[in-house]
């Protein structure tokens, strides 16, 4: 938008001499009007009402969607994992069944080939272990994605709220009144890289020097 | 740290209360309930006894800051260890939680030697306070 569209090519405060509020207002009502007719000359109405009538809601629902699709590869994830642990946990019974012949056979001629046996399903059943508990821990991306993603979605519905609550004050159409969405106050949510938040140490030591 | 304590995982993420559990049973912790915000935490809270409470700090209804201010104003559950397991790292967050009286503060993601840890330390002072 040229100058001259929004004020006639001279700056607002010299056309209205009133106080700074006055001047505020007056030039804000102006570029809302020049605003609101542009919109209208291009087109654009329609354009805004179809980005915040649906496509904003449609985009939220796809990241609602993509929050339950991650959720529900998680739990899959957690689902084998138990499978697994089930596993291991066969293995530690097959070792306990392999005490008795282990311990009657360190007397015998030549124990090597039992003792072996015993000790790779221990080997077995501790590496097995240790793979189901990094696999679960693995899933931690899922909370973490899905909060980042929530956050997301609250400032895209806030948006939605703000351009509708515009056109419906432009007149365009009887935009039904959305709430705006808050975040906790505050909270800064999962760390970003290079946001400079602080990792387990930091912690740690900010809490040792407090008496922790 | 008594291995038979009855432990409340409080998140609102599914995943992460199924997680937190794995890990606590894989220490040998297999006493544990849940929760999905900090609000039904403190009904169940009320309800039952506990011995440790694991908890979110960002969850709908009640904060897990929330429920922490709770517990500790409230004279019958003022003793209870709460342990924050959360996405919030800033310094201020930290303090205000030590301020609030949390007995232990893990960043997301954390790993289950992490967890042992903090579990194994929450139980040390408890021995170190109690003497």
């Amino acid at each position: 938008m040229s100058a001259a569209a929004a004020g006639g090519g001279e700056p607002l405060c010299r056309q209205v001499p009133v106080c700074p509020g006055d001047c505020l207002y007056a030039g804000v009502a102006r570029l809302t009007r020049t605003l609101h007719e542009g919109l209208r000359e291009l087109g654009m109405d329609s354009r805004l009402e179809k980005v915040a009538g649906s496509d904003i809601p449609d985009a939220c629902s796809r990241l609602d969607h993509v929050v339950a699709m991650t959720e529900s590869a998680a739990h899959r994830t957690l689902d084998l994992v138990e499978d697994g642990r089930a596993v291991a946990d066969a293995l530690h019974d097959v070792r306990q069944h392999l005490a008795l012949p282990c311990e009657l056979a360190r007397g015998a001629a030549q124990p090597e080939v039992l003792l072996g046996s015993e000790q790779m399903v221990e080997e077995a059943e501790f590496r097995l272990r240790a793979i189901l508990t990094a696999l679960s821990q693995a899933q931690e991306y899922q909370d973490l994605s899905g909060q980042l993603i929530r956050r997301v979605i609250v400032l895209v519905r806030n948006v939605e709220s703000t351009l509708l609550e515009l056109l419906s004050a432009g007149g365009f159409q009887s935009a039904p009144r959305l709430p705006i969405y808050r975040e906790q106050a505050g909270l800064a949510g999962p760390a970003m890289p290079g946001a400079g938040a602080a990792n387990q140490d930091d912690a740690d030591r900010l809490l040792a020097s407090l008496g922790f | 740290m008594d291995k038979n304590i009855r432990i409340l995982i409080v998140d609102d993420f599914s995943t992460m209360r199924r997680i937190v559990k794995n890990l606590l049973h894989d220490l040998g912790y297999v006493n544990t309930s849940e929760a999905d915000d900090g609000k039904s935490a403190w009904s169940v809270l009320q309800a039952s006894t506990f011995d440790l409470v694991v908890t979110d700090w960002n969850m709908p209804g009640m904060t897990g800051l929330d429920l922490l201010k709770n517990i500790r104003a409230d004279a019958r559950l003022a003793a209870l260890k709460v342990l924050m397991v959360t996405a919030e790292a800033q310094r201020d967050q930290i303090i205000e939680a030590a301020k609030a009286g949390v007995n232990g503060y893990i960043i997301k993601p954390f790993t289950a030697v992490t967890l042992k840890e903090k579990l194994e330390k929450i139980a040390q002072r408890s021995v170190s306070a109690a003497a």
